[in-house]
Parts: C-alpha cells; sequence; structure tokens
C-alpha cells in the first residue's frame, strides 16, 4: 500500500474501492493494480463488508485502461496472469461486486465493469473495447458473448468504437442508468438491497449463474441443487421464515 | 448443574486513578478476582521516561500503593489479583510486592508475566522479513529514521492461566491486552480450552466493558442526567459464567449506573469494525446481544468468536521531537488582527515559521460581541511549535513571546506562564507474527513456563483464519469463507423515509455517543435507545452527512460500522489525532469530547420520534 491510487472506504456493509487518478483518467497503472489487489483481497477477508462497489474518482472516468505510457515503458509482451485482477479468474471472490462506472470505461476499464457481478452506470458513461486502436489485446472479452448478444461483442471488439450508457443497458451490460450525480447513493441502495438479504442465498445465486454459464441444461440444474443444499440446511433458512411469522426484519448469521 | 459465575472487579481504568478503588471492590461485596488496567499507549511512554531516570521502575507505582494497602485484606477474603501494572518491569514490580508482603507479614505467591518486549529485536525481526508498518500509513519501520524507545507485543490470557494453575495469588502482567485481565481467570477457572472461541470472546467482551472501570458504570456517559450518584459511581464487576456469558454490575450501595445503555455506550469505546482482535480469540461484536437482568445488572450473551489470529499487535512509541506552546488571550474587538500581529510578531523573533519541523497556530473563537463578562469577549490564540532541536523551542521561543508583553497587541496577556520544551512521543501501531513472540511465566520460584501462541498450537491451526487481509490491515478481520456475514437489513436511505414534518433540534436528543482515541484515529460511536430511532439513524447519518457535521473529517478517511444488535454506528476518523495523542496538537488531543461535540450539532429530526 503505498498511496491513495486506490481508496479503500468502509460504510457499514458496504465497502467502495475507488480509483483516485482522475488527472490520468484513472489509468491503471502498478501502483493502481497494487491497489486493486490489495482491495479485493481486504474485502475478501473483512466478514462485516457484504457488497463491494467498484467505482473512480472524478466525473471523468471510470477508467480509461492501460497507462499507455507505463506500456511503453515497459515494453510488455502478453501479461502474464496476474498482471491484473480479474475476479473470479485469478481471484476467488464469493461476494456480490458492483461496478459503478462514473465515465469512460476503456479497454482494462471495460474488463473491470465486465468482470463485476452488477453494473450501474452514470449517464455519461462511455463502454469500449479500445485495443484494436493501439494494436494490443483484449483476450479478457471471452466471456463477452454471454453477457450480450454475439453481435454486439463483435461490433465492441471489431470497430474498437465506444458504446453509450444508455445502449449499454439495452444490450444487457448494464443493469440501471442514473443521472451522473446520482450515481453513488443508486449504487449504495443497490448494495444495502443486496446487504439486506441472506448472505447465503446471495452467494449461492451469484455462484449459480456463473456454474450456468460453464455447464448444460441437466448439469447446471444439478449444480444449483448441490449449491443451495447448504442454504437450505442453514441457520439463516430458518430464521427468515420465522422472521417472517414474527412480523420483524431477519438477523442473519450467515451460518 | 453449571458452576456459580466467577465474579471479576475492576479497580483500576488507567494510570493515575482512584487509588482507594481496589479496598472499594474488597470491602464493597463477595468477589473473586481484582483486576486493574494501568496501560495506555501514552503510558508506555510515561513508564519509559520514569525508567529512564530510574531503572528500578518502569512500573505503575499506584499499584503498589494499591497493594500496600490492601494486599492482606485480599489474601483474607482469598481473592486473586491480575494487573497489567508490570508495564515495562514486571519482574521489578513484582520483586516489589513480595518485599511488601514479607515486610507485611502475608503469605502470598506472586508471578509475573514477560515476554511482550520486543525493543532489543526490532532490528533482527526486520531482517527475518517484517516490515513493521504502520497499521495505518503502511510506512514500513526501517527507512523512516523512527528510533523507537519501547516496543511491545499485545499478550493474551494464557500467561496469566499457566500462572494461577501454578497456584499464583498475584499475576503481575505486562503489555496483556485489557481484555486478557478477564480473559485469563475465566479461562483457568471454568478450565476453557484454547478453542473454545465463543467463550473466549463472551469473556473478551466482558473483559472491555470493564477494562474502563466506571466508563461502563455511567461515568463519561452522554445521558448522565439519568445518572444517580456519580460524584462517586462504583467500579464494575463481571460475573463470568461458564459459558462465556456474563452480568455486568456494581458493588450494591455504590454511585452509579449499569445499565443497558451504560453497557453499550463503553462497547463502542476504541473499537473498529465488527471484528475485535485478541491474542487469544476474534470477538465478533455484532453478536454481542444486552439484556436487563435487574436492578444495575446486564446481561451479555450471544457473543461468537473467531481463531486467534496468526498476528500479534505491537505498540512501538518514540520520541519525535520536542514542543513547546503557548496561548495567547484576545480580547474584545479586532480579534482576527490581533491573531496575524502576534502570528508575524512571533515567528519573525524565532527565525520563521519555516524554522521549525511543525508549527500549528489555532484562533479559538469563543468570544461573543458585546459581551456581557470580560471573560466572555475573550478568545484565544493557540500556538504550538514542534522541532528536532529542544533549544529551538525553549527558551527561545518562551523569551520571544515573553517579550511581546508590553510592546504588542492591546490587552496582552497569556493563559499561563511560559513552559520549558518537553519531549512528544509517537506511537506506532504495528503487527509481528506471533512466532515472534517469546512469552514467559516466571513464578516465585524462579521456575519459567514458556507460552505458546493459540495460533501455533494445533487447536489454533486447525481453523486457522485465512492470511491477514491486505493493506497491513488488523489481522482479526480476515475470516473463514463461512464466517458470519452480517446483513444490516434493508437500510433505510433517507431520513424522508419517517413521514411527517421535522424539528431542527441536537442530535444528541435522541442519541448517546462515546469517542476516544486508538493513536492517530478518533473513533466516535453513536447509539440509540430505541430500534425506531435506530433505523432513522442508519439511514441519516451517512459518512457524507457525519463530514457535514464534524467539518474537520472532511478530508480524512471515514470508516463507518453498523451494529443492529446495540443500536449503534460506529466511526473512525483515520489521523484525525496527526500523530497520536503525545503528539496531537489538538486542544482535545484525546478527541474525549468529539461524541459530545457531535451530539451537539442540530439536525433536522423527525418529530414523530421526538414525540414518541
Amino acid at each position: 500500500m503505498s498511496g491513495n491510487e486506490v481508496l479503500y472506504e468502509q460504510d457499514g456493509a458496504v465497502a467502495w474501492l475507488t480509483i483516485n487518478r482522475p488527472e490520468a483518467r484513472n489509468a491503471m497503472d502498478q501502483a493502481v493494480r497494487d491497489g486493486l489487489w490489495a482491495g479485493f483481497r481486504r474485502f475478501a477477508g473483512e466478514a462485516e463488508s457484504a457488497v463491494l462497489v467498484v467505482t473512480g474518482a472524478g466525473d471523468e472516468a471510470f477508467c480509461a485502461g492501460a497507462d499507455l505510457k507505463e506500456m511503453a515503458e515497459r515494453k510488455l509482451e502478453v501479461p502474464p496472469p496476474d498482471f491484473a485482477p480479474y475476479l473470479g479468474r485469478n481471484i476467488e471472490m464469493p461476494k456480490p461486486v458492483i461496478a459503478a462506472v462514473n465515465g469512460i470505461a476503456f479497454a482494462g476499464g471495460f474488463l473491470l465493469a465486465q468482470m463485476c457481478d452488477l453494473c450501474i452506470a452514470a449517464d455519461t458513461a462511455k463502454f469500449g473495447i479500445t485495443e484494436a486502436r493501439w494494436g494490443r489485446g483484449a483476450p479478457w472479452a471471452a466471456p463477452l458473448p454471454w453477457l450480450v448478444p454475439p453481435r454486439v461483442a463483435l461490433e465492441l471488439l471489431m470497430t474498437a468504437d465506444p458504446i453509450d450508457a444508455e445502449r449499454a443497458r439495452e444490450v444487457g451490460l448494464v443493469n440501471r442508468v442514473v443521472p451522473a450525480g446520482e450515481l453513488r447513493s443508486a449504487a449504495r441502495e443497490m448494495a444495502l438491497r443486496i446487504a439486506g438479504n441472506a448472505p447465503l442465498s446471495v452467494r449461492a445465486g451469484k455462484a449459480l449463474v456463473y456454474a450456468a454459464a460453464e455447464l448444460g441444461w441437466h448439469e447446471a440444474l444439478d449444480e444449483g441443487d448441490r449449491l443451495f443444499e447448504s442454504v437450505y440446511k442453514s441457520e439463516d433458512a430458518q430464521e427468515g421464515p420465522r422472521a417472517f411469522r414474527e412480523k420483524r426484519r431477519p438477523r442473519w448469521s450467515g451460518r | 448443574m453449571s458452576r456459580p459465575p466467577l465474579r471479576i472487579a475492576n479497580c483500576s481504568a488507567f494510570l493515575g486513578d482512584r487509588l482507594s478503588a481496589a479496598r472499594e471492590m474488597l470491602e464493597g461485596g463477595p468477589i473473586d478476582f481484582l483486576t486493574g488496567d494501568y496501560l495506555a499507549e501514552l503510558t508506555m511512554l510515561i513508564l519509559w521516561k520514569a525508567r529512564a531516570k530510574d531503572a528500578s521502575l518502569g512500573y505503575a507505582t499506584t499499584f503498589l500503593r494499591q497493594m500496600e494497602d490492601c494486599l492482606g485484606l485480599a489474601r483474607e477474603h482469598g481473592v486473586r489479583i491480575v494487573a497489567n501494572a508490570g508495564g515495562l518491569n514486571p519482574a521489578g514490580l513484582a520483586a516489589r510486592l513480595r518485599e511488601i508482603a514479607s515486610r507485611l507479614g502475608i503469605a502470598v505467591r506472586v508471578a509475573h508475566v514477560e515476554g511482550d518486549d520486543l525493543l532489543h529485536r526490532l532490528h533482527a525481526l526486520g531482517e527475518s522479513g517484517e516490515t513493521l508498518a504502520h497499521l495505518d500509513t503502511g510506512r514500513p519501520l526501517a527507512g523512516s529514521g523512527v528510533q523507537p524507545v519501547s516496543a511491545n507485543a499485545y499478550l493474551g490470557a494464557w500467561g496469566i492461566v499457566a500462572a494461577l494453575q501454578a497456584g499464583a495469588d498475584v499475576v503481575v502482567c505486562p503489555r496483556v491486552t485489557d481484555a486478557s485481565l478477564v480473559v485469563g481467570p475465566a479461562a483457568w477457572h471454568f478450565g476453557w480450552k484454547r478453542d473454545d472461541w465463543d467463550r473466549l470472546a463472551g469473556a473478551v467482551v466482558a473483559g472491555h466493558v470493564i477494562e474502563c472501570g466506571p466508563q461502563a458504570t455511567g461515568g463519561n456517559y452522554s445521558f448522565f442526567r439519568e445518572v444517580p450518584g456519580l460524584e462517586r459511581p462504583g467500579f464494575p464487576i463481571a460475573e463470568v459464567r461458564e459459558d462465556g456469558s456474563s452480568v455486568i454490575t456494581k458493588h450494591p450501595g455504590t454511585g452509579g449506573l449499569v445499565s443497558v445503555g451504560t453497557v453499550t455506550a463503553q462497547l463502542l469505546y476504541e473499537i473498529d469494525g465488527h471484528a475485535y482482535p485478541n491474542p487469544d480469540v476474534v470477538a465478533r461484536f455484532e453478536t454481542i446481544e444486552l439484556s436487563d437482568d435487574g436492578p444495575d445488572r446486564v446481561l451479555v450473551s450471544g457473543v461468537r468468536g473467531e481463531p486467534a489470529p496468526d498476528r500479534a499487535k505491537v505498540c512501538i512509541n518514540y520520541v519525535g521531537g520536542y514542543r513547546n506552546g503557548a496561548t495567547f488571550v484576545l480580547t474584545g474587538l479586532d480579534v482576527e488582527e490581533k491573531a496575524a500581529l502576534v502570528r508575524r510578531t512571533l515567528f519573525a523573533a524565532v527565525g520563521g515559521e519555516a524554522n521549525f519541523d511543525e508549527v500549528d497556530v489555532r484562533l479559538v473563537r469563543q468570544d461573543k460581541p458585546d459581551a456581557p463578562t470580560n471573560d466572555e469577549a475573550t478568545a484565544l490564540l493557540r500556538v504550538t511549535v514542534k522541532d528536532r532541536d529542544p533549544r529551538k523551542v525553549g527558551r527561545a521561543f518562551t523569551n520571544a513571546a515573553v517579550e511581546m508583553a508590553v510592546a504588542n497587541y492591546p490587552g496582552f496577556f497569556c493563559t499561563s506562564p511560559p513552559t520549558p520544551e518537553s519531549p512528544f512521543g509517537v506511537y506506532w501501531p504495528t503487527l509481528v507474527a506471533v512466532e515472534a513472540l517469546r512469552e514467559e511465566v516466571v513464578l516465585d520460584d524462579g521456575r519459567r513456563l514458556p507460552i505458546v501462541p493459540t495460533a501455533l498450537r494445533p487447536e489454533g491451526r486447525a481453523s486457522a483464519p485465512a492470511p491477514g487481509a491486505a493493506g497491513g490491515f488488523p489481522v482479526g478481520t480476515a475470516s473463514r469463507s463461512d464466517a458470519p456475514c452480517t446483513a444490516p437489513g434493508a437500510a433505510k436511505l433517507d431520513a424522508a423515509d419517517i413521514p411527517g414534518p421535522t424539528r431542527c433540534v441536537a442530535l444528541g436528543t435522541l442519541f448517546g455517543a462515546r469517542s476516544g482515541d486508538k493513536g492517530g484515529n478518533a473513533n466516535v460511536g453513536l447509539w440509540a435507545r430505541r430500534a425506531r430511532d435506530f433505523e432513522w439513524l442508519r439511514g441519516f447519518l451517512t459518512i457524507e452527512r457525519l463530514r457535514e457535521l464534524l467539518p474537520e473529517a472532511v478530508a480524512l478517511e471515514v470508516r463507518r460500522h453498523e451494529f443492529p444488535n446495540l443500536l449503534a454506528l460506529n466511526f473512525v476518523l483515520v489521523g484525525l489525532l496527526g500523530e497520536g495523542v503525545a503528539a496531537s496538537v489538538r486542544s482535545d488531543p484525546q478527541a474525549k469530547g468529539l461524541g459530545e461535540y457531535l451530539r451537539s450539532r442540530l439536525v433536522e429530526l423527525p418529530v414523530a420520534l421526538l414525540d414518541a
């Protein structure tokens, strides 16, 4: 943890991870990558935090991608597997993560938004896989045709042209678009909504969707049964209906 | 079937607390253990100064005076004593206690714990790969230029247990955690095992509640108007049960109050989040349940614990330099101009502000226009200077201030005569792997018993937590993937959720607060007395709103924690106190009044709550 390139803020059940290089359009250099690694790990290990929101400082950029100046200096060829954190691939993340995209999300910034479970965007946000313009690669975009229609994925990868927030919502890349000034409170609201639900059910729901992406129809259903068995057997599965009967809010134990 | 509870009393919250408390606790009613906390972060520095003058000192001498008075009485009542009064010299204190006992003809077995002192091993630890990075800033110790004068790991309760097992009547501890003073006796008495996590965590909570003495019995309490006998509140007692639950109470007939409110207030003191790491267990504060158990009795139950951390907290202190200050009283008209004149004149005479490592000038505008009394027409200009060179902030500084007396602004006077410079300490909290600890219990026959940290034993390893969270964060925040994940419920987002009109009143009308320091961080807890009020507070008091109410926090990292079980919110203001109490230039360097300040701020409160 060298400096303030990435801020970690704990707000009750919601943790915030903010890329804080607005002067460099929140581009991802070594310090930002280190900060993201540290932040994701801290969130994963912090029982008190139920949901993470990833965002960028300022109103221009969420993250403009890799720092091309750094790229030029390092003459990087194929990035190593642990070059930057990739949720679910090189870092395990059972708890939900929301991207709150406050501006441009290009290249590595697009990846950051793509790899979160949910995405809420300011109406001024733009999403682009701009690698083709600079001769770089976007192998990380492999799950994209699962997230958006294949023709949209092809368009993004081949034209390298950004799409705006509204189109991103239409094609399914974004869950919600809000006026830029309301992004933070809308993201907080969404995070609190999730944090109020039974944590084991939420985690199993997340795992189910990713499992379904890898499996066929029957196997996915079988995997769902397996994932939710421990949920049905948990203390919280008794607590929920009991709280309903007693007309009070459930108190989840996560057990 | 279950055994009767173990009655553990506290008789000291800090070095300098009420001397007669030990006798009061022994005479006021039946107890099994008498404990006392004597060591704050700042105290380690005070003890270092004492030992620097006289190598036989370095412990809490007030405890010695209490024992001269009460050791015989304690033996008569069969009460054992456990205190961390040993400070930097537990062996020295144990030897003095034995002298006193033999002089007074009291048969008593004194044991002490050692192994917390890492000062002379810091270099070796650095070479073995420990960065000793500052917990809040992440800065490594090596290369920081810091020369520590004390470095003490926080030890746990198992040394105390071993001493009691070996027959000790008095256990003198060095820097053990405050809660260990309660965990040790309880774990020994009930024969708890190393991995009785929930029981140990229950005792940690009981220890946290009583370690600050009367702060659990109505002292320093927002609703003090409801507390009887606050002129002399009783010290607290924890009746710890075999299952780790406890009842907090006090002796009959003493002043003060033990209520869910007073215990809640103390629980919110000096915490940072749901996880409360101790060397032997991580207590989960979001699982604590409090309930009324009769007059002046509060039941603490439901506490869950997680395995002991594999890293130990270490309190390092170093001398940051020398400081001095002067407070100029500015009366009546043209206050701003008078302040500017003082600043110009003073610093021109001492080589300019840049000549010092640090300068802090604060104008406190407590003056009123056309004031009805002379006092109310005064503002204070507080000037603080710090430097590594004592001469710069010594006579050179005070002479310059004194020479302004009849030569400067009209109505010149200062609040106090000039003082010599004084060294100030800086607190550097860090972590080391528990492998680095060499804890030993020394019995009165000279035998030494080594104590192995739980994380290194099979019970600790079997359920070892995930590796510590990144960023040098306290290890206690790491947890197993199936760890309880608290949900705050579908939180209300806005005050507008409670319909109807609002009224502009002080936040403290409905909410209590407690604040304090932990190194350079300030901590403020706020709690509600009714569930509905808490729901409003939770929606209303976001980090942004807290920054509006406490403008000092605008540029600081703020951590916000929710405790629905206690109807409470807790905020940590990172770095508010600079480098810690001894170095802070704030008029309230320990943020003791911050909670009361927050309560005094005006907010729009729903009439539906105010009139309910």
